[in-house]
């Protein structure tokens, strides 16, 4: 053990020399492994989009998530006007790289045909949780009135409780669920108010209300005016469908 | 004493959670099952050897004001790389340990090491003592997080060992030992037994009880 003289100017030295010495070697191991996380975070949500499109199980292999994510039709929407942005890549087209609260005004949505008729589209939505932003998918059925399936794909929610909001049991609560009433309003919330319609309503998670029912706000905002509202019309018209 | 004995000490007879009770926290929390625990213990055993390789190197260096300081930055940075690796190379694994790499700066066994070894050894026999000190701690670790999975899941690295109940078998799985409480039972025992065999390792009352029917509370 050191125990000779010690001045101020060396033991300076030697904390900016440890320091130096850590900082170069976490930047460089962080330089050299960032492609390879972002490699798995791809097939990650890849996975996340094809469960929720009802095709790959949440354990299939890379290769046929990657394969069953490109028989999908990506497109990449324009929220505003609903309409189809041509001359984009929507299986590689990121909205949430950029991070941040605002909406973006273009998004990728994943349509699945199954002999040239639609049979699920997907739709990524995201929003304020708890401590975290949520990043999650939310499959509607053909009519773009029932919930087909809702995979959350990435969030920072507390351990062991928050992360409820991944449980399959609850998960297994969403589809089936309507969005609309016949008059066009819409009722669908994550709520334990019994006085929504069961038929419209995920409950709660116990021990997880905060975190859940900011999966139902940012539910509702994405399917609102300001979210697909005007793309499922656009799409449903397209699809040749009475919406 | 020669480079082989600092690496069978820590063992059995100086493990670092049995007779030390170091390292407990992570012990207790990643020991459900196999496969986690392994990544875990090698986890521990490369930021064990990078911590002690480097205090051993710098121990004639290290300014003694802030010799703390510095360690725990070496030690965390090692951290931050393993836990980076592991987010790319085992991100399953890495998900189910979520904050447990991290707190591996704080793994009592890894300061301890350094503390009371690498400061005073050259960096071959503190690379030693660190393989030693990392392997009694993964043998802790892997075996009872065998008989953790073994008795709480009926499996071994997820493969089926015992034929459950559902499936038509006889074995009826005990959740409890799906819980951490039944890592403090099972290190508990592992602690018993082993004095009980090495009594040398049982520590001398330091003081005899007050009188009976009095319960000491402070420790």
């Amino acid at each position: 053990m050191n125990t000779g003289e010690e001045s101020a100017g060396r033991t300076m030295l030697v904390a900016v020399g440890v320091a130096l010495f850590c900082s170069a070697m976490v930047t460089v191991a962080v330089h050299l492994l960032r492609p390879v996380q972002a490699a798995y975070a791809a097939v990650e949500r890849n996975r996340a989009i094809v469960e929720a499109a009802g095709l790959a199980s949440a354990d299939a292999s890379d290769d046929t998530v990657v394969s069953d994510f490109l028989s999908l039709d990506a497109e990449v929407i324009e929220l505003g006007t609903g309409a189809v942005v041509e001359g984009v890549d929507g299986y590689s087209f990121d909205h949430w790289a950029a991070g941040g609260d605002t909406v973006p005004p273009e998004v990728p949505i994943y349509l699945r045909h199954e002999s040239g008729r639609l049979v699920r589209v997907v739709l990524p939505v995201d929003g304020r949780g708890m401590w975290s932003t949520i990043h999650a998918y939310l499959a509607l059925e053909a009519d773009l009135n029932t919930v087909a399936a809702f995979v959350v794909y990435e969030h920072g929610e507390t351990p062991g409780i928050g992360d409820r909001i991944q449980n399959p049991q609850w998960l297994s609560l969403w589809p089936g669920k309507r969005l609309r009433n016949a008059g066009g309003d819409l009722i669908f919330d994550v709520s334990d108010d019994p006085s929504v319609p069961a038929e419209y309503r995920v409950d709660t998670i116990t021990g997880a209300t905060v975190s859940s029912r900011a999966v139902g706000r940012l539910v509702r905002a994405w399917l609102g005016e300001d979210g697909y509202a005007r793309a499922l019309t656009a799409l449903a018209r397209r699809e040749g469908m009475t919406p | 004493m020669s480079l082989v004995r600092y690496v069978t000490e820590p063992l059995v007879s100086e493990n670092p959670i049995t007779v030390q009770i170091l390292g407990l926290c992570s012990a207790l929390a990643v020991s459900r099952s196999m496969e986690p625990a392994l990544i875990m213990a090698v986890s521990v055993i490369s930021v064990l050897v990078f911590s002690n390789l480097m205090v051993s190197l710098l121990r004639h260096v290290l300014p003694n004001s802030i010799r703390l300081i510095l360690e725990v930055t070496l030690i965390a940075s090692a951290v931050i790389v393993v836990d980076e690796t592991l987010k790319a190379y085992a991100p399953g694994i890495s998900e189910v340990l979520s904050v447990f790499v991290g707190l591996i700066i704080t793994n009592c066994i890894i300061l301890g090491r350094a503390e009371a070894f690498a400061l005073r050894h050259g960096p071959l026999e503190s690379v030693a003592d660190a393989l030693g000190n990392g392997f009694g701690y993964a043998i802790i670790l892997i075996g009872v997080a065998a008989i953790r999975e073994l008795l709480g899941a009926g499996t071994l690295f997820d493969h089926p060992v015992l034929p459950l109940v559902e499936a038509g078998g006889w074995f009826r799985t005990n959740h409890m030992m799906l819980y951490a409480p039944s890592a403090f039972f099972l290190i508990g025992f592992l602690i018993w037994a082993i004095r009980s065999l090495l009594p040398r390792q049982a520590e001398v009352r330091e003081y005899p009880p007050v009188r009976a029917g009095y319960r000491e509370t402070s420790s």
